[in-house]
């Protein structure tokens, strides 16, 4: 099952409804003449699937909302998924339980976006750090072993011996985004999922953190997961780009071929928005008016209609599906058909 | 939508000067190229003044005449946009250029500012700078430097500033 051809991580029609309300009398809604009303759900997840291969930096991106953390929670198995496979190396986890994970969580660690907030503020460094591989390590002999390790780990990510017995408060947040990863190193996993590591830090600290995720993917063949909203950030880390709106992944592409020929309308009013240092740029190629509409109800057809400058009444009628076009990139929308409506 | 409200609100009165501070800092990018766009249309129409202030070089290049760089709470740069991002003096503002990533020219790594900012309340002597700066010397610790002019409309607070075409 784990042989060089099976990915590190296997997405498959990945769904995550989330009730809304729940309460009692919620339940027990009833219309006029006394039929159950069916709860309103946040459609945060819609059917969304891709694959990681060893060693590979994925990034998802998109806006708030757009379902890329929900995404990165589910198959960390923070949420239960409503539908859909995660295969790690091969394995559904999917349908899992808490004890059926903790061997799964040698394999997947994860990242998170607030690095104060994902820290126990009242542990010290070393004991956060080993955590994770604590759970993972049966018999004395072997949890004999894991302060030294804890101390590599530490210089790994570029904190000092004596930054161990240190609490959370007295880092900076780029230091305390090193302690995170080596956390997530600790019981070297073959994937992490990194839900905007890098954010919440200023940009000269942002360069080196993302530095070092690069290196220790080098160094250890790490696969990442990689979510972000920022554009320049992930045309920097990844090998290849999901672009997902509403719940649905409506682009994927190797990261060139993405930024260079984006074909999706979203992908290209996305790229074309994201503010650069660069002279002036000409005229942006696509405007988006408008907002995206709510999760509680999608839109009919295509989740983008509502605001892409191209649509037309098919996009009304018709969901369309991520088809591939070639060159390892696929697109959810009916231009590739008809590619002749935009130039009208 | 709340902050083309606020953004309302403030252009009501018709200022002269508005002070804008991180204006799109919580928004997603399509929507901060709309209230960019709107902000500079409006600044445009009603020829007021704007202070824009942002951790964003990439907004500031989009939208400002002239950029500041302040560090440890002074001014350690000053010029005219294009100036400034393209040939800036200070080693402060290179390694925050140098710090984007580049989708033009993609590197394997980016140039990053080695350690962090330093205590507000504990300063170093000299320059604030030096303990991070590639180009610090015994002076650096020494004597604090002044703003002084450097090329065109550039001004930098550096003892060994950066020439034109020079990297780091």
């Amino acid at each position: 099952m784990t042989g060089r051809d099976v990915p590190m991580l296997e997405v498959r029609d990945l769904t995550m409804h989330f009730p809304v309300g729940g309460g009692l009398l919620d339940r027990l809604r009833v219309d006029a003449r006394g039929v159950r009303l069916e709860n309103p759900v946040v459609h945060a997840v819609n059917g969304v699937s891709f694959r990681i291969a060893r060693g590979e930096i994925m990034a998802l991106v998109g806006e708030s909302g757009c379902g890329k953390s929900t995404v990165a929670k589910t198959i960390a198995r923070i949420y239960d998924p409503t539908a859909g496979e995660v295969r790690i190396e091969g394995e559904d986890i999917a349908g899992y339980g808490f004890a059926d994970m903790l061997p799964v969580r040698a394999k997947m660690q994860m990242i998170f976006q607030d690095p104060y907030a994902s820290l126990n503020p009242r542990q010290r460094v070393r004991d956060i750090v080993a955590e994770p591989l604590l759970e993972q390590t049966r018999g004395a002999q072997e949890r004999k072993q894991v302060p030294a390790r804890i101390e590599q780990l530490l210089a790994r990510v570029g904190l000092s011996a004596e930054h161990a017995g240190r609490y959370p408060h007295q880092f900076s947040g780029g230091q305390r985004q090193r302690i995170g990863i080596a956390r997530a190193l600790s019981v070297t996993p073959g994937l992490i999922i990194a839900d905007e590591p890098v954010s919440a830090l200023d940009v000269s600290i942002q360069a080196q953190i993302l530095n070092l995720m690069k290196d220790l993917r080098d160094e250890f063949g790490l696969a990442y997961l990689f979510i972000s909203h920022d554009l320049s950030v992930v045309h920097h880390i990844a090998d290849r780009v999901g672009v997902m709106y509403l719940g649905f992944m409506v682009e994927t592409a190797p990261r060139d071929v993405l930024f260079a020929r984006p074909r999706h309308p979203y992908t290209r009013a996305l790229l074309s928005a994201a503010p650069s240092i660069k002279a002036k740029r000409d005229v942006e190629e696509i405007v988006l008016g408008g907002e995206v509409p709510s999760a509680l109800s999608l839109p009919s057809g295509c989740c983008f209609r509502t605001r892409c400058p191209f649509a037309w009444d098919r996009c009304a009628q018709e969901r369309p599906s991520l088809r591939d076009v070639g060159a390892g990139q696929a697109v959810a929308c009916h231009l590739i058909d008809e590619p002749e409506r935009e130039r009208t | 939508m709340r902050q083309r409200v606020v953004i309302a609100i403030a252009l009501l009165a018709r200022p002269r000067l508005i002070i804008a501070d991180e204006p799109t800092t919580a928004l997603d990018v399509t929507i901060q190229s709309q209230i960019l766009k709107l902000m500079r249309q409006q600044i445009a129409e009603k020829g007021a003044s704007m202070i824009l202030i942002t951790h964003d070089l990439a907004v500031v290049s989009e939208m400002a005449d002239h950029i500041t760089v302040l560090y440890c709470g002074k001014v350690v740069e000053r010029g005219r946009t294009r100036e400034l991002i393209e040939t800036p003096a200070h080693p402060y503002t290179r390694g925050l250029i140098d710090s984007i990533p580049d989708t033009a020219h993609r590197h394997d790594r980016l140039r990053q500012i080695p350690g962090s900012i330093p205590d507000i309340r504990n300063l170093p002597t000299g320059c604030n700078f030096r303990d991070r700066c590639p180009r610090a010397q015994a002076l650096c610790a020494e004597r604090e430097p002044d703003l002084a002019r450097q090329h065109a409309t550039l001004w930098a607070a550096c003892h060994f500033p950066l020439k034109p075409g020079e990297t780091a």
